[in-house]
């Protein structure tokens, strides 16, 4: 098998504060291959939000990445000059922020801002390009559009402005910080579904970052869940939802509300812990009802449970029988 | 039916756009955000109503103006008989006892220098309801009832996270002991697994206390669990009332059906499915007939012109569209 | 009370968890304070005793601060003169903040017509330079501490409603606001008890720099003649006084710069500490 498109092994983010340091990533790792679409789900808090500044090294200061490699098309992003770093970030991949009002420039027109992005020495001009990518990402009336500025638009078009950008380069890889979690839901489902004809048009890969389960269920192939900085659970999409091996995954599930099936909620008791000063042990061992002394003390491994599917869970045996209900 | 306690009939809410001198000299017409637009429906003692639309439909300025906290421009809100809109601000606070709310945004609805011990006896300070000792232990019997513990009452909001902030703005709508609780989008701002935990405290609590709800929510999948009946609003119209599996088993309105297909649902649907294309238009520029039509994939030429009435259709079931009825006649039933 | 109430009063130790730059602003306004009330028994000089014997010496241990051109000793004119500059300092302030919150408080919470009076005379005050004005009204009413008073104050309180008033419109649109109304709380209730604990933070940080700017105004009012009378010791008078001198007797305009700047320094570090003070907790 060829080595993936990306690989981060390791990563850890820590962020000093005045109550003490906060472990936002504790030793995050995965993979994404070539045009997949992956998932890194959780609660706020749970680290999802700081990964993709840090795959991208752009962690803000006092903020530091305090471990970890990432590999991204077979070279360490580490070893990098901050110029080699500057050209990936623009064409090897890109990010889409949850905020597209914050993250547009208010005093530049959607044209100026497309056209920045664009890459030089292309033969065609600037201004068909840029019509050429609001077409695509679906605005109406993409002339007039191309001389608007930020705040004349809504917030569905802002973001598919925001993706015109993005998609400018020709990115190999697309990270999206809840992308749609500001828009309204029939909103939402066009960006969702534009986001998806787009990514299979480029042969993009997607890190879609989300806390939204049912926005996972319909988008992506691999999950990966995160509580308190770590990766609790990693799955392919079937997996998951069908055999879910992590108590915190089961619980999630079955925190969301159901339009279809009236089931009852089975909400997880407490809240999530604080990232200052984190002991040894399962995170999520003081919610969890499966809980014993050894969950409490050790060191919880991330053990393979099925193919592709791997758990960080003592009791991730037991769950098998569980999981079906 | 028995008397119900909530009766709206015909609210009107519209607000002015700034007019400024120039605007006149330019002969600008003045605009105004038709936020709530001609809205009636009534609610009996015990149920709870689901309101349901997007941002900008005019759910949250509903709830305001039967709160009181805008003065609507024409309609009535009749509690338990009494028109509200005739009550003045100063015989206004037995009803404020009697209607509470529990806000959104459980950061911005607590006053972040009082503890929580202190915004709860001031609520029953203001009122005069107990002695001062007996309010001590009022105030500690509300923690518990909402899922704190007693001690937690000497803390700051800023010390609770998201979820036990809005379990303090629910004690402080309860420690008025209300009728009716309005809520205005209270877990849109949690994390789900803090959600489906408030959202069970709302249904214990409801049992417990039979309250009458108005949930006001954008989210669906959450009404369903809340609700006896459901009103999907847009563009500060009511489009749609059911009683909530009515609604859910068998939505008429194209913009309910759009909705419902737009949640992402973990799980299949199997559902008819109705991509919408398009935005709202804005609340200023509502568009002549059905306010639905720019967006709507069933539109004729009637729905162009006239705009139409909430009519019901089946038992219970009431709603505002041309062609749901026409479609439900032919036996092409939308599910 | 319940257990529950009386718990919220603070617990012993509070000293030490005060922010560092209030106990450190508060140590240097007590030693000055002190430095004020025990100067009979600290110099033995006369703050306006003259002396032709010492006129213009440098600094020594009989004279610390050295003497001015007549004779009188320069430390003990700054000590004397620190009270009468902080006394206009801090009075000079407070009225105007007081006044000035309530006033942006309430127009900013009302609205209307209220408003529009409000902040239509803060515009036309506004129209004026600071100072300009202030020496206009001194002219008028004559020279004295009252009517120093009197003129910062009319003029002063501007900034304040101005910073109240902007905070106030950010504030009462905040849910807990409209929660209050929901509750019954009243008008009154819901400024004072709720709305301006929120708003007034930076009105207060202001207010001690701006005793600093109002000793500097002291302090050019006595340039212009119209401050303080000599030949009470004022440190703005001292150190206009003592610019004649710069090149022979550098302490004479050098010392009282110094104490303004001390007491600048203090209460900088005292409305910083109140503003961490402020902070809301758990935040």
């Amino acid at each position: 098998m060829s080595a993936p498109l990306l690989a981060v092994e390791g990563l850890c983010v820590e962020i000093p504060t005045q109550r003490g340091i906060v472990q936002a990533v504790r030793g995050v790792s995965f993979t994404v291959e070539r045009g997949e679409t992956f998932a890194l789900v959780g609660e706020s808090g749970s680290g999802k939000t700081m990964t993709c500044p840090a795959i991208l090294r752009l962690i803000h200061p006092p903020g530091r990445i305090s471990g970890g490699r990432v590999t991204f098309q077979g070279r360490n992003l580490a070893r990098l000059p901050e110029r080699d770093l500057e050209r990936i970030r623009g064409s090897g991949f890109v990010m889409v922020f949850q905020d597209p009002m914050s993250a547009l420039n208010p005093v530049l027109t959607v044209e100026e801002q497309i056209a920045e992005a664009l890459p030089w020495g292309r033969p065609y001009s600037r201004r068909d390009r840029a019509l050429d990518l609001l077409r695509r990402v679906g605005i109406p009336d993409p002339e007039r559009r191309l001389r608007a500025y930020p705040h004349q638009l809504s917030g569905g078009q802002r973001q598919r402005v925001m993706l015109a950008i993005a998609l400018a380069r020709q990115p190999a890889l697309l990270l999206a910080d809840e992308p749609t979690t500001a828009l309204d839901v029939t909103i939402q489902a066009q960006i969702l579904r534009l986001i998806v004809t787009l990514q299979k048009e480029y042969g993009m890969a997607l890190i879609l970052v989300t806390h939204d389960l049912g926005v996972v269920y319909h988008m992506v192939d691999r999950v990966a869940v995160m509580y308190a900085g770590q990766i609790m659970e990693l799955a392919a999409k079937g997996d998951l939802f069908a055999r879910p091996r992590h108590p915190y995954t089961i619980g999630l599930i079955r925190s969301v509300p159901s339009i279809d099936r009236r089931r009852p909620l089975a909400p997880i008791p407490g809240s999530p812990p604080d990232l200052i000063g984190l002991g040894p042990g399962c995170p999520f061992a003081p919610r969890c009802a499966w809980a014993s002394d050894e969950c409490r003390t050790g060191e919880i491994p991330f053990v393979r449970v099925g193919d592709g599917h791997w758990s960080r869970c003592l009791k991730a045996d037991l769950l098998e029988a569980e999981a079906g209900g | 039916m028995a008397e119900p306690l909530l009766e709206v009939r015909d609210l009107v809410k519209h607000f002015p756009l700034p007019h400024t001198l120039l605007d006149a000299a330019l002969r600008r017409r003045p605009e105004t955000v038709r936020a709530v637009d001609g809205v009636s429906f009534t609610l009996g003692r015990g149920n709870t109503l689901g309101l349901v639309g997007e941002s900008g439909c005019g759910k949250s300025t509903l709830g305001r103006c039967i709160l009181r906290l805008y003065d609507a421009d024409r309609g009535e809100v009749r509690f338990d008989g009494v028109d509200l809109m005739q009550v003045t601000e100063g015989e206004l606070l037995p009803y404020r006892r009697r209607i509470q709310v529990v806000f959104q945004d459980p950061y911005a609805s607590l006053n972040p220098r009082q503890t929580v011990a202190k915004t709860l006896l001031e609520v029953l300070d203001v009122h005069r309801i107990g002695s001062p000792r007996e309010r001590g232990s009022r105030v500690a019997q509300l923690l518990t009832q909402v899922g704190l513990s007693p001690g937690d009452g000497h803390k700051y909001p800023g010390e609770f996270s998201g979820g036990q902030r809005q379990r303090v703005g629910i004690a402080r709508a309860l420690a008025l002991e209300p009728e009716l609780l309005i809520a205005d989008e209270p877990l849109s701002a949690l994390d789900v697994s803090i959600q489906a935990q408030i959202l069970q405290l709302l249904l214990d609590l409801r049992a417990s206390l039979g309250l009458t709800m108005i949930f006001i929510s954008h989210d669906l999948r959450v009404v369903r669990y809340l609700s006896d009946d459901v009103a999907v609003m847009y563009l500060g119209k009511i489009v749609e009332r059911a009683p909530t599996a009515e609604l859910f088993a068998r939505p008429q309105h194209p913009y309910t059906i759009a909705l419902l297909s737009a949640v992402p649902e973990v799980g299949g649907a199997g559902r008819e499915e109705i991509p919408i294309e398009g935005e709202p238009p804005s609340a200023v520029r509502i568009p002549r007939g059905c306010r639905f039509h720019p967006r709507c994939p069933w539109k004729t030429a009637r729905c162009l012109q006239e705009s139409p009435d909430l009519k019901g259709i089946l038992p219970g079931h009431t709603v505002a569209c041309h062609v749901a009825e026409a479609r439900l006649a032919a036996g092409g039933s939308p599910t | 009370m319940s257990a529950v109430v009386q718990e919220t009063v603070a617990s012993p130790g509070i000293a030490a968890r005060l922010p560092p730059s209030l106990l450190a602003g508060g140590a240097m306004l007590l030693l000055l304070g002190s430095a004020v009330l025990l100067a009979p028994w600290l110099v033995p000089y006369d703050p306006n005793g003259q002396n032709f014997d010492v006129l213009l010496q440098a600094p020594s241990p009989a004279h610390p601060f050295g003497t001015d051109n007549f004779g009188r000793d320069v430390l003990t004119r700054v000590l004397y003169g620190a009270g009468i500059d902080l006394r206009i300092g801090v009075l000079a302030v407070i009225f105007p903040f007081v006044f000035g919150s309530i006033a942006g408080a309430v127009a900013g919470y009302s609205g209307g017509w209220l408003d529009a009076v409000v902040m239509r005379t803060v515009d036309v005050i506004t129209a004026v330079p600071f100072l300009v004005l202030v020496i206009a009204v001194v002219a008028f009413l004559g020279p004295g501490e009252r009517n120093i008073f009197i003129a910062i104050g009319g003029v002063g309180w501007i900034t304040y409603s101005r910073l109240v008033r902007g905070e106030v419109l950010r504030e009462k649109h905040l849910e807990y606001v409209a929660a209050a109304r929901t509750l019954g709380f009243r008008r009154w209730r819901i400024i004072v008890g709720h709305i301006l604990p929120n708003a007034i933070p930076p009105a207060v940080i202001f207010a001690a720099s701006d005793v600093v700017l109002v000793i500097l105004t002291t302090a050019a009012l006595g340039f212009l003649g119209l401050g303080i009378r000599p030949p009470a010791p004022e440190w703005g008078m001292m150190i206009a006084d003592g610019r004649e001198f710069l090149s022979g007797g550098w302490w004479v305009a050098t010392m009282p710069g110094f104490a303004c700047m001390y007491a600048g320094l203090a209460f900088i570090l005292l409305g910083d500490g109140v503003a961490d003070l402020l902070r809301v907790r758990g935040q």
